[in-house]
């Protein structure tokens, strides 16, 4: 019976590394998106306040509702980020339980 | 006993206990079960909101009065409750059902706003629809990804 802990350690990493390499890739982008979003909208915004197409009132209630909006955004990048960790260690520990069925 | 045997029976317990755990499925989850109906409903309730909004717009300012639209906005409330319900009934779903909350609050702040002006502007249709639009893709997103 061998155990190599180097080996197995270094396949977990590259397991993990594989499953969410991808979807690391995505969060960047998908927060760029977001932002740009943002941007339209807080533009044209400002451009109807100061044109009068909407009251100061129309005015505050809108940015409060961006905020919202926003956040709710904001909130599918926090379950990209635990569907990855979840997605690396699952990964890692079936590397590691593949590599241990091996030896016995 | 020799050390040696002692050693080797201690690792081969341990290596078969984890393969026992291994097998069994014993894998960490931090996010819900992916649901396809769950991604489904978010779809659908989005369109049904972009078609309200699409109708609001075709119609005349004059005749956007609140009481033509009534109906409207209770299927719609009613139907984001019932989402709001199936994500909370989920464990490991905080932020689905944050974002529930989000869109139904809009929502409302909608519905009264139509109410006390009894009118729509062009403009305010215009923001809301996208406001709805990318909240509804950040759900369906956000439903996506919990799929393994």
């Amino acid at each position: 019976m061998s155990f190599d802990i180097n080996t197995i350690i270094n396949n977990m990493k590259n397991a993990a590394v594989d499953a969410i390499k991808d979807d690391v890739e995505s969060i960047p982008d998908y927060l760029k998106q977001i932002f740009e979003n943002e941007k339209e909208a807080l533009k044209a915004l400002a451009e109807a306040r100061l044109a009068g197409e909407i009251s100061d009132k129309e005015f505050q209630n809108e940015i409060k509702r961006e905020k919202e909006v926003l956040e709710a955004e904001i909130l599918t990048i926090s379950i990209m980020t635990k569907a990855i960790a979840q997605k690396a260690i699952n990964a890692a520990m079936k590397a590691l339980v593949d590599a241990i069925k091996i030896v016995i | 006993m020799k050390r040696q045997n002692l050693k080797e029976i201690l690792t081969f317990y341990f290596l078969l206990a984890i393969t026992i755990l291994g097998i069994n499925g014993c894998t960490i989850q931090y996010v819900a079960e992916y649901d396809e109906s769950i991604k489904n409903e978010i779809i659908r309730i989005s369109a049904e909101i972009d078609k309200f909004y699409g109708i609001l717009l075709e119609t005349a300012e004059a005749a956007r009065t609140y009481i033509n639209f009534k109906d409207e906005y209770l299927t719609i409330e009613v139907d984001l409750r019932t989402l709001l319900t199936r994500n909370k009934i989920r464990p490991l779903n905080e932020e689905s059902v944050k974002q529930t909350e989000i869109v139904l609050d809009l929502w409302l702040n909608d519905k009264e706003q139509h109410k006390t002006n009894d009118s729509v502007s062009d403009f305010i249709i215009k923001q809301h629809r996208n406001q709805f639009q990318r909240i509804f893709i950040a759900m369906a997103i956000g439903e996506e990804v919990k799929e393994e």
